[in-house]
């Protein structure tokens, strides 16, 4: 029993340990300061008319990400928030 | 209910179990319920490891966690003395005047649940729940992009959290006032009487 305990103190411990290592790098978009980036408002305009519904627009890191639907699929569009280029599309399925 | 007693019945002077006899001892937590806790503290834990970046897992540990909490609350109703919320969840005054009693050291021992681990029990059921809940909505069409659904997910995982934290510190605390080993015994299902 006080092996089992241990084991699962033990795991618990090495879980909070692994927790940050599991963590996904995140994705560089740009080293441009805040200060250079477009509006939120700006990157959305981007897509709209494109046959892109934007629901929201967040700052991820150093990237502006676009929560997207496209004919019927959401996806997650991470973009350069001083030049608009997309960098990653991550399609929901 | 069964009653098991070991070889080693003896008893001190004092009236207490001899120190290395085995004491007496009643099944209090039925397999279910012992399995159940154990599933939800590790999917927990896998939920947490897996929030940054692990999409796929994330979700299906959540459904796998909503499928435990869909179970505990049927198990609640249904299941055997010590696993039913009527045996245990009790108002609020009750509950009160019970941390009151911890605070001051005289809480009273429960075989079941005591009124404190009732409630935080209904309060971890309602947490994981809303947790569960929203974290589904995200990925609904008319949610997608919300972002205050998304905090609202965070902001009830984050409670859990807190939860876990004061919970493992009360059956600590309840263990040693007691003199009983409260972890042992969600994995024996044992308490001694």
């Amino acid at each position: 029993m006080k092996r089992i305990i241990t084991a699962f103190a033990l795991a618990a411990t090495a879980a909070a340990f692994t927790a940050p290592a599991m963590a996904e790098e995140a994705i560089e978009c740009t080293k441009a300061p805040v200060e250079k980036w477009m509006s939120k408002d700006a990157a959305a305009k981007m897509f709209t008319g494109k046959g892109y519904q934007i629901r929201s627009v967040k700052k991820e890191d150093s990237c502006l990400e676009l929560y997207a639907i496209k004919d019927g699929k959401k996806m997650e569009i991470f973009i350069n928030p001083v030049d608009g280029k997309v960098i990653e599309t991550k399609v929901k399925n | 209910m069964s009653i098991t007693a070991s070889q080693n019945q003896s008893l001190s002077a004092g009236g207490r179990p001899a120190t290395g006899g085995r004491e007496r001892t009643v099944r209090v937590w039925d397999p279910l319920v012992r399995i159940f806790h154990w599933s939800l503290v590790l999917g927990i834990a896998l939920a947490w490891l897996s929030s940054e970046g692990w999409d796929r897992t994330h979700e299906i540990t959540g459904y796998i966690i909503a499928g435990l909490i869909g179970f505990r609350l049927l198990w609640g109703i249904v299941g055997g003395k010590y696993a039913r919320f009527a045996q245990f969840v009790r108002g609020p005054r009750v509950t009160i005047a019970y941390l009151k009693d911890i605070l001051s050291g005289r809480a009273k021992r429960h075989l079941g649940h005591n009124p404190a681990g009732a409630a935080m029990i209904v309060a971890l059921l309602f947490s994981v729940a809303t947790t569960c809940m929203t974290g589904w909505m995200m990925s609904w069409d008319a949610f997608w992009g919300a972002q205050w659904l998304e905090e609202l997910h965070e902001g009830a995982a984050t409670f859990i959290l807190l939860l876990v934290g004061l919970h493992v510190a009360g059956v600590v605390h309840a263990s040693l006032s007691h003199r009983e080993n409260l972890v042992r015994a969600m994995f024996t299902g044992r308490k001694r009487l």
